[in-house]
């Protein structure tokens, strides 16, 4: 049991590297998109909509054989690890889109007209008054988003990426104790995602006291 | 090859998925459900199974639980074929995922109706059936067909285990013709076209519930 687990744990580096990338790139990515989303300009909003539409109706696994095979095949060739990076990562920024989305909207318009009535120039009403708030608001959905992704992430181990699950695999074909390396993968998975829910509950309430404290 | 040589391949394959789908969704809700009814009653020991089910069910990815049931299982003496272990696994994830969106609709349900009930003789069952369940299903309407998209989409991980759904066919097909950028594109267009649709009847279904219930 204990090799197993020592197998396994050689693959949480490369989980948290592709799920930590996916999220970097998301949050990033992520924010433009929401904005666009939101802009008053129908066209772009419309054009918005369908990338976040398109990207979140495909599943993570089809994107990925997309990327890998179709697009590896012809255009542009990437190792496994660096498609399932831009995969998940271009994956996570439709739905951080949708949690930045849900923030900005959860602000009451009032309160922007009111800042521009006391004389703030847009970007201080943005800045000020609509991104904190929105922040707060935006973290929960942004957490349920990173703790899905670093679940979704196992499927890049089809494309022979090595994470706690290519390793689960990899373990499983040299011994006949699967029911335990499969078990003990989705223990990790479990153990992985309890520092993201703490940091998000921990990160939710640093920003509320200094939302609240303004 | 052309896109009429390829459609009907592909169709072959979203069979396979829809079949997997609808098995999972008649498995998973109605255990979901049962989950969420268990979670209760009063019983410690019941509601304690029902949490390590539930964490278990959503903590872990859908593919190891996958590969838990079809490569696990046979440890144990169960050996089952690939559409079979697809739809369990499927299965538990759904109700693990599906008991907190009832869980959710049963406790909107004000507990003064419960008492009324009792008062007038309900049995438990009775309260259960003919009060609990009418209302918090309608409630958890909405939210169950969001879910069930997602539970489409999930079908495409059957591929690991080589089972022929959707993605297995476009993928096949892709190494006999070497054209993996078009055909891994219809592929993914239809996944889509499965996802686009069935967000717009939950929303059209959400939209007129919503009415319903603004008339009452």
């Amino acid at each position: 049991m204990v090799d197993i687990l020592l197998a396994l744990v050689q693959g949480i580096g490369v989980t948290i590297g592709v799920t930590g990338l996916a999220i970097v790139i998301g949050l990033a990515l992520g924010a433009p998109i929401a904005a666009l989303r939101l802009s008053s300009n129908r066209v772009l909003s419309f054009v918005a909509g369908a990338i976040v539409n398109v990207v979140r109706g495909v599943p993570a696994i089809v994107w990925l054989f997309f990327v890998f095979y179709g697009l590896g095949s012809s255009l542009v060739r990437f190792d496994p690890f660096t498609t399932a990076v831009l995969t998940l990562g271009v994956f996570a920024a439709a739905q951080f889109a949708e949690a930045y989305r849900g923030g900005l909207l959860s602000v009451p318009r009032g309160q922007t007209e009111a800042a521009r009535v006391l004389g703030f120039g847009r970007v201080h009403v943005f800045t000020l008054v609509q991104l904190p708030q929105a922040l707060l608001a935006a973290i929960p959905a942004g957490a349920t988003v990173a703790i899905g992704l670093l679940k979704e992430s196992a499927v890049v181990s089809i494309i022979g990426v090595m994470d706690i699950t290519g390793r689960a695999s990899a373990a499983a074909l040299r011994s006949s104790d699967d029911i335990l390396i499969y078990s003990l993968a989705a223990v990790l998975y479990i153990a992985l995602s309890i520092p993201v829910a703490l940091l998000s509950r921990g990160v939710h309430g640093v920003l509320e006291r200094r939302v609240h404290a303004r | 090859m052309n896109l009429l040589e390829l459609l009907p391949k592909l169709l072959d394959g979203l069979t396979v998925s829809a079949l997997m789908w609808a098995l999972t969704l008649l498995i998973g809700y109605p255990l979901g459900l049962l989950l969420s009814l268990v979670q209760r009653t009063p019983s410690k020991a019941f509601s304690a199974i029902v949490f390590v089910v539930v964490e278990l069910g959503r903590g872990a990815p859908v593919l190891v639980v996958l590969y838990l049931v079809y490569f696990g299982l046979p440890n144990v003496g169960v050996l089952l074929p690939a559409i079979p272990a697809a739809v369990i696994a499927f299965a538990i994830t759904t109700a693990a995922y599906s008991s907190e969106i009832f869980r959710g609709a049963l406790s909107s349900i004000p507990r003064g109706q419960l008492e009324a009930a009792r008062v007038l003789g309900f049995s438990p069952a009775q309260q259960v059936v003919s009060i609990l369940l009418p209302q918090a299903l309608r409630v958890a309407l909405p939210a169950l067909i969001g879910f069930a998209i997602t539970v489409f989409q999930g079908t495409a991980l059957a591929y690991a285990i080589s089972v022929p759904e959707l993605l297995g066919r476009a993928y096949n097909e892709a190494n006999i013709s070497f054209r993996y950028v078009e055909v891994l594109a219809v592929a993914g267009a239809v996944y889509l076209v499965v996802s686009l649709v069935g967000t717009w009847v939950a929303d059209r279904i959400e939209r007129r519930m919503n009415k319903a219930f603004a008339r009452t």
